[in-house]
């Protein structure tokens, strides 16, 4: 039977051991260009889905890679992603003004009617205050 | 004249609901108050969509829905169109008018947490504590309320580019 041996120590720990400072500072260097890497990366794919609203499925598998590597996506290209990702970008790009106040009668009868609607209350409280203020005023009068 | 027609005109239940709701809207976010205007947006863009959509109008949860979205897309526009999008497209189809795939979703849930994790519906059924009425808010408000900001925008993350 054959004993086992000991393992030899490898010469990437041995130089970690001696420069251990030095190591960690490359490391994370790297690190940090990889992160920026796949932030370009990122970017690249959105920029490249931009002029068709959405993304097609095979770019949301790469970004899915993408942020399978870094844990996350950056807030500053949530938005993006979350707009080409769902369509909502092309359903917009399909119906311009739909949500512009000025070009949706619907939208400003709506809110013309909500804006009177509070008028109203507002006086009918009003004359209701002054209709039991002079009440009062009568009654104090006849006392 | 008839006694019904002096009454004045009965006014929406959604918008009533959704004033009601709006001020329930992560309360404990610095962002949700009255002088960012956020709950102006979230008003208007609520009002729109139950206009748009009459038959689904409006359901408690949604709201959760808006606030999330006005936390990651800040115009107004944009985030209209994104809860359409989630409510039309993302999400099945009688996600908020039926409400049956919600209920379809939680006995999904619990056949995987039986599979899973069976000790842990044990825990629950021995405190006489029922998971639906827990699950069911999670459902409805896609995650956003019961977790932190973090956690609930990966989830969504997830959701968007690997949901349907």
């Amino acid at each position: 039977m054959i004993a086992p041996t000991k393992p030899k120590k490898s010469s990437t720990s041995r130089f970690f051991k001696r420069f251990n400072i030095k190591w960690r500072k490359n490391r994370t260097r790297s690190l940090s260009n990889r992160a920026k890497h796949a932030d370009d990366k990122m970017r690249e794919i959105l920029n490249n889905a931009r002029p068709y609203g959405i993304m097609s499925s095979n770019q949301k598998i790469e970004l899915l890679k993408l942020i399978q590597e870094e844990r996350g996506i950056p807030n500053d290209i949530r938005r993006d992603v979350w707009m080409l990702a769902t369509g909502a970008q092309r359903v917009k790009m399909n119906n311009p003004n739909y949500y512009q106040m000025s070009n949706n009668p619907e939208r400003v009868k709506s809110c013309n009617e909500e804006k009177k609607s509070f008028v109203e209350i507002i006086r009918s409280k009003v004359i209701n205050l002054l209709i039991w203020y002079r009440q009062l005023r009568i009654v104090q009068l006849e006392t | 004249m008839p006694l019904f027609d002096s009454y004045p005109e009965a006014p929406d239940p959604n918008v009533i609901q959704i004033k009601l709701d709006l001020k329930r809207t992560f309360v404990a976010e610095s962002i949700f108050t009255d002088e960012f205007g956020i709950h102006d947006k979230m008003f208007r863009i609520l009002v729109s969509y139950s206009k748009r959509n009459p038959s689904v109008g409006y359901c408690q949860g949604m709201n959760c829905l808006v606030g999330m979205i006005l936390m990651v897309v800040t115009n107004e526009e944009d985030a209209f169109w994104l809860f359409c999008t989630l409510i039309e497209t993302i999400l099945p189809l009688d996600y908020y008018s039926l409400m049956l795939e919600v209920l379809i979703d939680q006995k999904v849930l619990m056949q995987l947490i039986k599979l899973k994790n069976p000790k842990f519906l044990k825990q629950y059924s021995d405190l006489e504590v029922e998971l639906v009425m827990k699950s069911y808010q999670w459902f409805i408000c896609l995650y956003s309320l019961n977790f932190s900001k973090n956690i609930s925008q990966i989830v969504w993350d997830m959701l968007f580019l690997d949901g349907d």
